[in-house]
């Protein structure tokens, strides 16, 4: 009798203890709450695929927005469905620069923005940027695209719309018709000039809008641009703001002289109708769009001291516009082919949150801080998190100096017992450093990070761990996304070069931080593609790379991912295509344990593959695919007891070594934002930044146990 | 190009005088000779001929957002005055050679190769901003450091402002950025803060405007400024009126002494 | 002190209280109860004007050669005696020669004089005074020389236009210091042309008087002119708003004062009580030549008082 209770008492602890394991999902914070250090967000952007939408806002770190000097903001991204929900667990940061603009262009979502760097002499510096992003919010660039470079950037205006065949680019200082490559073809103002802040498109030929001053008063050009390029006559317009979609006719246009805002029509060739009244007030920031007939417009005006109301209305059925009652401002909207999206700062008292509102194309959304849902929640930085063999975590992540008005990259961690390890600051220097990477050696540990954010360079800083003492630093090229494996001797480091055509380079370095051997990858085929997003692991071997390649703009699309064994000398071999599509590919990921080789990544549509290679690179077996609810770009991948864990959004794939799928578990959509490290009971410890309050952040650690459940199949 | 102009948020500034070091050191002004004035910390005391920025200095006791030491000592609001670049300028309508001209940006600027100082810009100007400069002879005042403009720069006082409480940028941006702090202090309990810019006066707006705390007034920012054109009709008529007068008493006076031999 | 003051200031300062808008001299004690507006330290606002001694003179003088030519026209087109007329345009010929270098020392830059003529802006009274003055320079030295080589209708010609410029040159000096932003111009800014007009009259009939023309005419225009200038002083003490101030206290409402008297009353009883005597015309003469110019001094000095004080512009 006793025996059974005692056997049936620690059956049920062992069962208290998996459930337990499984749900014990407690954070730890491992670094301090910090305030955002951009919570302040402005120049809200929507355009729609039709299916969805894709909205872009800046944020910056003070609430008004010096236009030359100072810090510029930065260019976030969100997809979002048409029902309103976002496709994307989070925003995306994409660059620097003002006030974003976004076409679709059949395949494609093209963001544009200004860049407003303060830089002097006599050199063209960047101006206005570009960035493909797919349906699904996924960027088809890894870094922004210079359209046009100037000299003394005053670019803080752009816009961009798609006639059917090419793009047409304005910006603060003139206009450019832009192919589908991204070759900017500039046309000229006509003398009267002006500046272009408004653009719609009909046709095939387009309408620009310039604001001019007469006698100093900010006026509107009507300036209609052919499909050529070539300008005609402008006639003005008597306002200081407007806004144009284009319709099956020529023009939908909104404008506003100060005291009131008008409807009007423009034809094809920009001769304009009567307008008629639709709001009184003195107005500011306009928005139109038009699809199949449905023409919504939004527009921001101040009621009095205490409030800025952001104002909606429907201009093909004449409702009445509607206003919010209490701080809103920058709003934007457009029309997906079932609803419609606006999208809108909510002002409070320590920042500004992006929310949006989404309802039927039969209505119209309004704007209201308890309506529609917030899309702009945003962990600072993407920390990085690896294992000691001593069962502590080390973790890297950016954290904002209110102190050095900079970014950097703080170190700390877990102890082997879960308790927070104290941070500090790995190497301070007077530039912002980027999202970090970590990797543990013997002793000492190697972490890197972009630093600057104009031509970033990737620093390299190798710690001792007990004193912390920096033993070397060293800058390796221009580049972005690092990567670091360590074979118990050496790291690895690799990364995709700036300049493009991107390249993966790769470097060897010893524990003292002494470049032993420095490479790149061979191209692997003569029209030179586009290598990016490099992964490394360890063999037991050698050392193994993974990369996706990208067919340039303007030839024919092609994705693939690549892998080559990289020895110790340093000499690669030739890559091996593991996967193609004509887009959509991520980046991947890989790992290894014992003598197997995981390499996971994302394909089109909502797959998670992978590939299980043995210790010399052979592939064993087919692929191994996983079907996944949403889109993802990144991928972790990580040895565990018995296989492999792969990270991608905010779900965890769990592979046997054999390649076997075995399960996926679902986590906090916050959770899967950072990395995570794996102890050998198979305990899951994810590191992840997430917000605290509105505009507060913090990095947290959060472990978890695996359940355990009958392995399945796809 | 665009119109631009600052915003002078003076809930931000810190009475550093950052501005009025910058400003004299681009612009190569001279110094105003080195006097206490007893005034507070202010020893600028106003714009004028060698002085394009003054930051004033208001005693107040503490409130919120505006703390000192103690809740018993006496603390500042500071504010840095500049040329209103006013958008119906008083200076610019009064000069008579067409030295005082709009530059591209929208702002004021006297040309100083232009400019025989007959010093009727410096009784036009509602704000007392520009004067003459005693051994030079010329009339000076803020320039909006055209040059800086013209190279893409933003203005020496914006550039040294290390609290941002000096914004430079195109106007339209400047007047959405004051609306949405005026809500964010209203937010915060500092409902006393206000936007000073007199746009419905004949001055029309200045390009230079002003968030403050309180009554404008205790910063000597006139609440109905207007520009002296304002004054021409009624004065001409006058002037029509007298000659008139004049002409019509000589006729008079004449022919009645004719009559009288 | 029981008695210094009279009881109606007692009065005056409860009324001005009420107002919010007392006017009194003395310490400022914190906290006082006198209704205070506020302003930044006391600091004036707007700025004096920086002009010296050469322009009052020249709108004196100006003024009497603009009058002084309106007066030849007057004369000729009624009959008067050719003297008169060729002294009226003799004086609008001096004192116009002495108008332009009065105004060119008073210049920062003088040598840059010429770029008053670089344009022609009708809204800057400066603008139209430059212009003005050089046609009336022109027009009355071609009176003068075209009488002195006898061409007739030249002269007259030339007399015609310098009297349609004279006008201008005798009362837009009023408009010029009107039309500024300094309180107690531009508070006056619709009587200062018509005061400096009457001031010029007065000025050139004096001159013509003391020249030894007894003209029944240059008297009635004297004694107009009195009058008038006796009604002016009349209403500047009567003004009571903050702007005037200046014109009734200090040392600006002293030399106002003072103008007036020789301006106003006195010449006015002389020209009244010695109507047949050829002395008191002369000596009612010299007074409105001294008041005129010392009116003028008085409003510039006016003006330099007003823009030290900051109330009336923080109404």
């Amino acid at each position: 009798m006793r025996d059974c209770m005692r056997i049936g008492v620690s059956i049920v602890l062992l069962l208290l203890v998996g459930i337990a394991s499984a749900t014990a999902a407690t954070e730890t914070q491992i670094s301090q709450t910090m305030v955002d250090p951009s919570p302040y967000r402005l120049f809200t952007a929507v355009a729609s695929s039709g299916n969805g939408y894709l909205v872009a806002w800046g944020a910056g770190v003070a609430p008004n927005i010096d236009v030359q000097g100072g810090r510029p903001m930065t260019i976030y991204l969100r997809a979002i469905g048409a029902d309103g929900t976002p496709i994307q667990p989070l925003p995306v940061a994409v660059g620097t620069g003002q006030k974003p603009s976004i076409a679709w262009n059949g395949h494609e979502y093209l963001v544009v923005w200004g860049i407003t760097d303060p830089t002097s002499g006599p050199l063209s510096t960047p101006s206005v940027a570009a960035i493909r992003v797919r349906e699904d919010g996924s960027l088809i660039d890894s870094a922004p695209v210079t359209l046009i470079s100037e000299v003394n950037p005053f670019s803080d205006q752009s816009t961009v719309v798609w006639s059917g065949t090419q793009y047409l680019v304005t910006w603060t200082r003139g206009m450019a018709l832009v192919d589908l490559a991204l070759n900017a073809r500039r046309i000229s103002l006509t003398p009267l000039g002006g500046e272009p802040f408004y653009s719609g498109t009909s046709g095939g030929d387009f309408i620009v809008l310039p604001i001019v001053f007469v006698g100093f008063r900010q006026n509107i050009l009507i300036q209609p641009v052919s499909a050529t390029g070539e300008t005609k006559t402008p006639t003005i317009l008597n306002g200081p703001h407007a806004g144009i979609a284009g319709v099956d006719d020529g023009y939908a246009m909104i404008w506003d002289d100060t005291t009131a805002l008008y409807t009007s029509h423009l034809s094809a060739d920009g001769v304009m109708s009567p307008s008629s009244p639709l709001f009184t007030g003195r107005v500011r920031l306009l928005s139109l769009k038009a699809r199949d007939g449905r023409i919504a417009a939004s527009w921001q005006t101040s009621p009095d001291a205490t409030h800025i109301s952001v104002c909606t209305a429907r201009i093909d059925t004449a409702t009445k516009p509607i206003c919010s009652s209490g701080v809103q401002h920058d709003a934007s909207l457009d029309i997906s082919s079932t609803s419609i999206l606006l999208a809108w700062s909510d002002q409070k008292a320590d920042g500004d949150v992006v929310r949006i509102n989404v309802t039927p194309s039969t209505d119209m959304p309004h704007a209201d801080s308890t309506l529609g849902r917030s899309i702009s929640d945003l962990p600072p930085a993407v920390p990085a998190a690896d294992r000691r063999s001593d069962g502590s975590v080390i973790v890297a992540w950016t954290e904002y100096s209110q102190t050095s008005k900079h970014f950097e990259v703080h170190l700390g961690g877990l102890s082997s017992k879960g308790v927070r390890l104290t941070d500090r600051v790995v190497f301070p220097t007077s530039l912002d450093q980027g999202p970090p990477i970590v990797s543990a050696g013997f002793g000492r540990t190697i972490i890197l990070w972009n630093e600057g954010t104009v031509e970033s360079k990737i620093r390299l800083v190798i710690v001792d761990d007990v004193s912390g003492a920096v033993i070397a630093t060293l800058l390796l090229g221009t580049g972005v996304t690092p990567t670091v494996a360590f074979d118990g001797v050496e790291w690895m480091v690799a990364w995709q070069t700036s300049a493009a055509p991107s390249v993966v380079r790769f470097a060897m370095l010893n524990s003292d931080g002494v470049v032993l051997a420095p490479g790149s990858v061979p191209a692997t085929s003569t029209t030179s593609p586009s290598q990016a997003a490099p992964a490394i692991t360890w063999s037991g071997k050698t050392f193994f790379l993974a990369w996706r390649e990208s067919a340039l703009a303007g030839q024919p699309a092609t994705d693939r991912i690549e892998v080559s064994a990289v020895s110790l000398a340093g000499v690669a071999s030739a890559p091996v295509t593991l996967d193609f599509a004509d887009a959509g590919l991520g980046m991947p990921s890989l790992a290894a344990n014992g003598n197997r080789l995981l390499v996971s990544w994302g394909r089109p549509v909502n797959t998670l593959r992978q590939a299980v290679f043995d210790s010399t690179g052979k592939q064993l077996g087919k692929f191994i695919d996983f079907a996944w609810p949403y889109a993802f770009g990144r991928t972790r991948t990580h040895a565990i007891t018995g296989g492999f864990a792969t990270l991608a959004g905010s779900r965890v794939a769990l592979t046997s070594a054999d390649g076997v799928a075995l399960d996926t578990i679902d986590i906090q959509p916050a959770a899967g934002t950072g990395d995570f490290v794996a102890d050998p009971s198979n305990r899951l410890t994810f590191i992840y930044s997430r917000l605290v309050g509105n505009t507060s952040a913090a990095t947290f650690a959060q472990t978890m146990g695996l359940p355990r459940r009958r392995p399945q199949n796809r | 190009m665009a119109v631009t102009g600052f915003l002078t948020d003076s809930t931000l500034c810190i009475g550093c005088k950052a501005c009025e070091v910058a400003c004299k050191e681009w612009n190569d002004v001279p110094d105003d000779g080195f006097v206490w004035s007893g005034l507070s910390y202010d020893n600028t005391l106003a714009l004028g001929h060698s002085t394009y920025r003054h930051v004033k200095f208001v005693e107040r006791d503490p409130k919120a957002g505006c703390g000192g030491n103690s809740a018993e000592q006496i603390t500042w609001e500071f504010s840095s005055d500049v040329c209103k670049h006013c958008e119906n300028a008083g200076c610019l309508e009064a000069c008579p050679t067409g030295s005082i001209v709009r530059t591209e940006f929208g702002g004021v600027f006297v040309q100083p190769d232009i400019c025989n100082g007959c010093g009727y810009c410096v009784v036009s100007c509602p704000f007392g901003v520009v004067d003459r400069r005693p051994d030079d002879g010329r009339a000076f005042k803020c320039t909006f450091c055209y040059d800086r403009q013209k190279a893409g720069e933003s203005p020496a006082c914006a550039k040294a402002c290390p609290t941002g409480s000096i914004l430079f940028g195109r106007l339209d941006d400047l007047e959405a950025a004051a609306d949405r702090r005026i809500a964010q202090l209203h937010a915060s309990g500092m409902t006393d803060a206000t936007i000073w810019n007199p746009k419905e006066t004949s001055v029309g707006g200045t390009h230079a405007f002003f968030i403050v705390r309180g009554d404008p007034r205790a910063y000597n920012l006139p609440p109905k400024p207007e520009v002296p054109t304002t004054l021409l009709h009624q004065s001409w008529s006058a002037a029509a009126v007298a000659a008139g007068a004049m002409v019509g008493l000589s006729l008079v006076a004449f022919a009645l002494g004719r009559g009288a031999k | 002190m029981k008695g210094t003051i009279p009881e109606s200031r007692l009065d005056q300062i409860r009324e001005q209280a009420a107002l919010g808008q007392l006017d009194a001299q003395g310490i400022r004690p914190s906290g006082s109860p006198f209704p205070e507006t506020p302003s930044y330290h006391g600091l004036p606002i707007v700025k004096p004007p920086v002009w010296t001694w050469e322009i009052p003179l020249y709108f004196f003088a100006g003024g009497a050669a603009g009058a002084s030519s309106v007066i030849a026209i007057a004369a000729q087109m009624t009959g008067a005696s050719s003297s008169l007329v060729r002294d009226a345009r003799w004086i609008a010929a001096i004192g116009a020669a002495a108008s332009g270098p009065l105004l060119v020392l008073d210049l920062g830059r003088p040598e840059r004089f010429l770029n008053m003529l670089r344009v022609f802006k009708p809204q800057s009274p400066m603008s139209v005074g430059a212009w003005t003055l050089t046609l009336f320079g022109t027009a009355s030295a071609g009176a003068v020389i075209a009488e002195l080589l006898r061409m007739k209708r030249i002269g007259d010609a030339a007399a015609f236009v310098a009297a349609l410029s004279g006008l201008v040159m005798a009362t837009y000096t009023g408009v010029l210091i009107g039309a500024t932003a300094i309180p107690v111009w531009a508070k006056h800014a619709r009587t200062l042309p018509i005061h400096f007009g009457a001031s010029a009259l007065a000025s050139a009939s004096a001159l013509l008087t003391l020249r030894g023309h007894d003209d029944p005419a240059l008297n009635a225009l004297g004694l107009a002119a009195a009058a008038f200038e006796t009604y002016t002083g009349i209403e500047i003490e009567s003004c009571d708003d903050i702007e005037s101030a200046p014109l009734r206290r200090g040392a600006s409402g002293l030399t106002t004062r003072i103008g007036g008297f020789f301006s106003g009353p006195l010449p006015l009883a002389l020209r009244l009580l010695g109507i047949r005597s050829k002395r008191a015309r002369r000596a009612a003469s010299a007074s409105a030549l001294l008041g005129s110019l010392i009116t003028r001094i008085a409003w510039i000095e006016a003006g330099k008082a007003s823009a030290a004080d900051p109330r009336p512009l923080l109404k």
